[in-house]
């Protein structure tokens, strides 16, 4: 077992993830199995080899930072559930 | 039913359209009657642009007559459902996107435009692109057209299934670990994942940053060099894109593969791979050694770890993307939350499928203090040693020839609620992704029960016209692109016009 019921908990809140008790059951066995299956990879002989992040040559070629036009407030807004004056609106943060 | 202008390709079609034997407005008709027809039966397409697509072939026959015409001028194309069209649902076959129009264009969504393409609307696709079987979408499955009981693969099981059922000429789709190659292999159509960086990901929505690739859907190869050189190139919006030149991907399948080194990594197909698609195989080696290429035996030591790399890495990167779908900037959003943290936690557990939650789980383990060295950086190690490993494979080899999947389409329902299984039949398109390597799939034969299979081949960063080349020279020496699904023969007589014998459209 790589992965306890309270540790796929865990891993829930910090996916800001909810599920029920029966979902809870499958998932754990299943991401058990999954992992013992990869588990394979762990014998490998990788010493100091340098992890792979991008495939290719990293270019360098940034753009030059000049300002330019952006999306419009309609734009960015157009989309959000939720948004009132210019400013996307959500559920109060801090508490009274 | 072959003189079907939707059974042509954009070659033969570019043709017509020039000396205007056809309109692109004649040509639209006649695919929007085989949507009409067939896509029903395949679910292939979430959204249908059917009054854009109009606008957009009477704007291709206005440059027709004016003789401004691009490599794609008046060609019905599809789109993967999560690449961006600026005012079009663009869903990620998600609810959590249901309602999201994008206010701009993907860069390759540009390109086709400018290249002159009619985009008839987004393709069927898995939840965020994370499925091997377009069973995941919110929209329900899409069906394999030459078995409806069948997958069509995933995750651009939508693309495949509306290239091979005639719905359009071409689509796009995107690749990850196997996205186009898979249903491409499934469906009997050709699959190309380009080099990682060829081609602008600039309005693609992200799933693994590191391995998303978008390529296309094509019923030839030929038809694939085309539309690889319309959206390749450099772009200042995607730091990833690489600034190389882009060559004449078309005149590269004049050549023919007389010496080419063809490299073959036995120990990677022991064990798992369907007898039919080992007979396909062999027979295909047959036909390109026949053709002049020498089978080269190579090493590939640590490719047989590349499914469990994959499936670290993808995950880990996936719970990154994806945690900017919150409920706040875009999508969907639980009612009624009970504060900020409840209304995320509900907003994603409601609006995420199972094998997306499946993922973010496993990728959030992957990433987590105490787990990171073990899974992600070991992944991440192993990864290197593959791509070496190919690195070393091209210094005695040119194209490097794969079955593309273990079997062929299985039965809808089969393997979704074992995802390890699922995960099995990615074990020959992953190598490249990780890689970032080039890679198609070309039909190369049918199992006995009639589904089609695919011939992987995998090149060099940026070599696109030697695998294209190989592709082609094969594909002009056998006839397996030529035949037509099941669903096409059970259409309707209406809707499919025909070249009359003085060549014009009727």
């Amino acid at each position: 077992m790589k992965i306890t019921a309270r540790e796929c908990n865990y891993i829930a809140h910090l996916a800001r993830l909810h599920f029920s008790s029966d979902e809870f059951r499958i998932l754990t066995s299943q991401l058990n199995r999954i992992l013992e299956h990869f588990e394979s990879i762990a014998e490998i002989e990788t010493g100091d080899v340098e992890p792979l992040g991008h495939p290719g040559a990293p270019s360098g070629d940034l753009r030059a930072d000049d300002p330019r036009p952006c999306l419009s407030l309609p734009d960015v807004l157009g989309n959000a559930p939720d948004s009132q004056g210019g400013f996307f609106n959500v559920p109060r943060i801090i508490e009274d | 039913m072959p003189g079907a202008l939707q059974d042509m390709s954009i070659h033969e079609l570019g043709r017509l359209l020039r000396i205007r034997e056809i309109s692109a407005r004649e040509l639209l008709t006649c695919v929007h009657a085989q949507i009409e027809a067939t896509a029903p039966a395949t679910n292939s397409f979430i959204t249908r642009c059917f009054e854009q697509s109009e606008v957009a072939a009477q704007e291709a026959d206005r440059c027709i007559a004016r003789g401004r015409v691009g490599p794609l001028t008046g060609i019905p194309i599809a789109v993967k459902d999560n690449i961006c069209m600026r005012g079009s649902a663009t869903t990620c076959g998600s609810k959590m996107l249901e309602t999201f129009r994008p206010p701009y264009d993907a860069t390759v969504v540009d390109r086709l435009r400018d290249g002159g393409a009619v985009l008839l609307g987004k393709t069927n696709m898995d939840e965020f692109a994370m499925g091997s079987s377009t069973e995941t979408s919110f929209t329900g499955p899409c069906r394999n057209p030459w078995n409806p009981e069948c997958v069509a693969g995933g995750s651009s099981g939508g693309s495949a299934a509306a290239v091979a059922a005639r719905q359009c000429i071409a689509a796009l789709g995107s690749d990850t670990g196997g996205s186009i190659r898979q249903p491409a292999s499934h469906c009997g159509v050709v699959g190309l994942k380009p080099t990682y960086g060829r081609v602008s990901r600039f309005g693609l929505v992200a799933f693994a940053s590191s391995l998303d690739q978008i390529g296309t859907l094509t019923r030839n190869v030929r038809d694939a060099a085309i539309m690889l050189g319309v959206i390749s190139g450099h772009d200042p919006r995607d730091a990833t894109s690489a600034a190389v030149p882009v060559p004449d991907f078309e005149q590269a399948l004049v050549q023919n593969i007389d010496g080419m080194r063809l490299g073959i990594a036995r120990e990677c197909f022991t064990g798992g791979l369907a007898s039919d698609v080992d007979t396909a195989l062999q027979a295909a080696l047959d036909v390109l050694e026949g053709s002049g290429a020498r089978i080269i035996d190579i090493a590939l030591p640590h490719v047989r770890h590349a499914l469990a790399a994959y499936y670290l890495i993808a995950p880990a990167e996936a719970a990154s993307n994806l945690a900017r779908y919150d409920g706040v900037s875009c999508g969907y959003r639980v009612p009624d939350a009970r504060g900020l943290q409840d209304m995320y936690t509900q907003t994603r557990s409601q609006a995420f499928g199972a094998e997306v939650k499946r993922r973010i789980m496993l990728g959030t383990y992957a990433l987590s203090a105490g787990y990171y060295d073990a899974y992600y950086k070991k992944a991440s190690q192993v990864r290197r040693l593959i791509s070496r490993d190919f690195d070393r494979a091209f210094d005695c080899c040119d194209v490097i020839i794969t079955p593309t999947v273990p079997a062929a389409a299985w039965r809808i329902g089969e393997k979704i609620s074992d995802p390890l299984s699922m995960y099995r039949d990615d074990v020959f398109t992953v190598p490249a992704s990780l890689a970032g390597l080039p890679a198609l799939s070309v039909p190369c034969g049918f199992t006995v029960c009639g589904l089609p299979v695919g011939l992987q081949m995998i090149a060099h960063f940026f070599h696109e016209a030697e695998l294209l080349r190989c592709a082609h020279w094969y594909e002009q020496n056998t006839e397996w692109h030529q035949h037509a699904p099941q669903v096409l023969r059970q259409r309707p007589g209406r809707g499919c016009s025909l070249i009359s014998p003085r060549g014009g459209a009727q």
